[in-house]
């Protein structure tokens, strides 16, 4: 199946899912003002990938910074992946990347991490 | 009633803001205006982490106005000109004691007034661990509201803020009354 690559622009992230190496990708900032129509792809592209996923799926979200409505987003994204893994399709693992003195991007993957049942890795990053 | 609301914005704006924004809000704007507070606070040596706070609260801030611009009073967009018909303002004060006060102000109707007063007193009683509970709960609720809000931009500000909101609702006339909403960040 197709992987999606999308340029960072100042209001929505660098977006890379492969799906021949299972690395799913997000970076940047998640600002929109319309978070739906952003993520929708995205979503439905994780619908497919669940027929063809195998073997381990490495997630990596390093954001600078996301708005709330990005933030509901983001867990369609995650429970996605959660069913994958419940499906036994793949081995999901989480890496939340956070800059080391912000806390409150820490705290967020934190809050995501208490609502789903997939293995997190918290990845401080030196500034 | 121009008078009044233009000078609220004047009076709020006074001293130095660090950006303000009166009429329409668009996506372009907040654009600029993000951009512009977090060169300015950069510049000024503040740490990355109040820029951080201060940048996250005013994307909430920005965008509960663009998603939720109700049409002014038909009177008001005439007397002011407003040639596309919306209303709303933002302004960013960084004050004596290193506090920012982001400052925002829109018209609601007289049933909004009440929901969004409940709301705000609602969230002013909560403690940051209570608040963390809310953000949780309503981010996994599932809904999205008509304007595609998730209905987390006001606990995320009171999280963000660490301060209780300050907000005043001006009598405009029978049917809308002005909405100033104030956060702080210390």
């Amino acid at each position: 199946m197709d992987s999606i690559n999308i340029e960072g622009t100042p209001k929505t992230p660098t977006i890379s899912f492969d799906a021949n190496t299972g690395v799913i990708e997000i970076k940047g900032r998640s600002i929109p003002e319309n978070s739906i129509e952003f993520y929708k792809p995205l979503v439905d592209w994780l619908d497919k990938f669940a027929d063809v996923a195998q073997g381990t799926v490495n997630v990596n979200i390093q954001l600078e910074y996301f708005n709330t409505s990005s933030s509901k987003c983001i867990l369609d994204v995650f429970k996605k992946l959660e069913n994958l893994q419940n499906k036994n399709r793949a081995e999901v693992v989480i890496n939340w990347y956070y800059e080391e003195d912000d806390e409150d991007m820490l705290e967020a993957g934190e809050d995501y991490q208490s609502i789903l049942k997939i293995p997190f890795n918290m990845v401080e990053m030196a500034e | 009633m121009k008078a009044s609301i233009h000078g609220l914005f004047e009076k709020l704006k006074a001293g130095k803001p660090i950006a303000s924004h009166e009429g329409d809000i668009t996506s372009e704007i907040i654009e600029e205006f993000l951009t512009k507070v977090e060169n300015s606070l950069s510049d000024a040596g503040e740490s990355p982490k109040k820029i951080r706070k201060v940048y996250n609260i005013l994307v909430e801030a920005l965008q509960n106005l663009y998603h939720h611009q109700a049409v002014p009073p038909a009177a008001f967009i005439k007397e002011m000109g407003l040639a596309n018909g919306a209303y709303s303002f933002c302004t960013i004060i960084k004050g004596d004691n290193g506090t920012y006060k982001v400052t925002t102000g829109n018209f609601v109707t007289e049933a909004t007034a009440k929901s969004l007063k409940e709301r705000i007193e609602q969230l002013n009683s909560l403690s940051q661990e209570e608040l963390k509970s809310l953000y949780k709960i309503v981010l996994d609720n599932d809904e999205f509201s008509e304007k595609g809000g998730g209905g987390l931009g006001f606990i995320e500000m009171a999280r963000k803020s660490g301060n209780k909101f300050g907000y005043e609702f001006a009598p405009y006339d029978e049917k809308y009354k002005f909405f100033v909403l104030e956060i702080f960040v210390s």
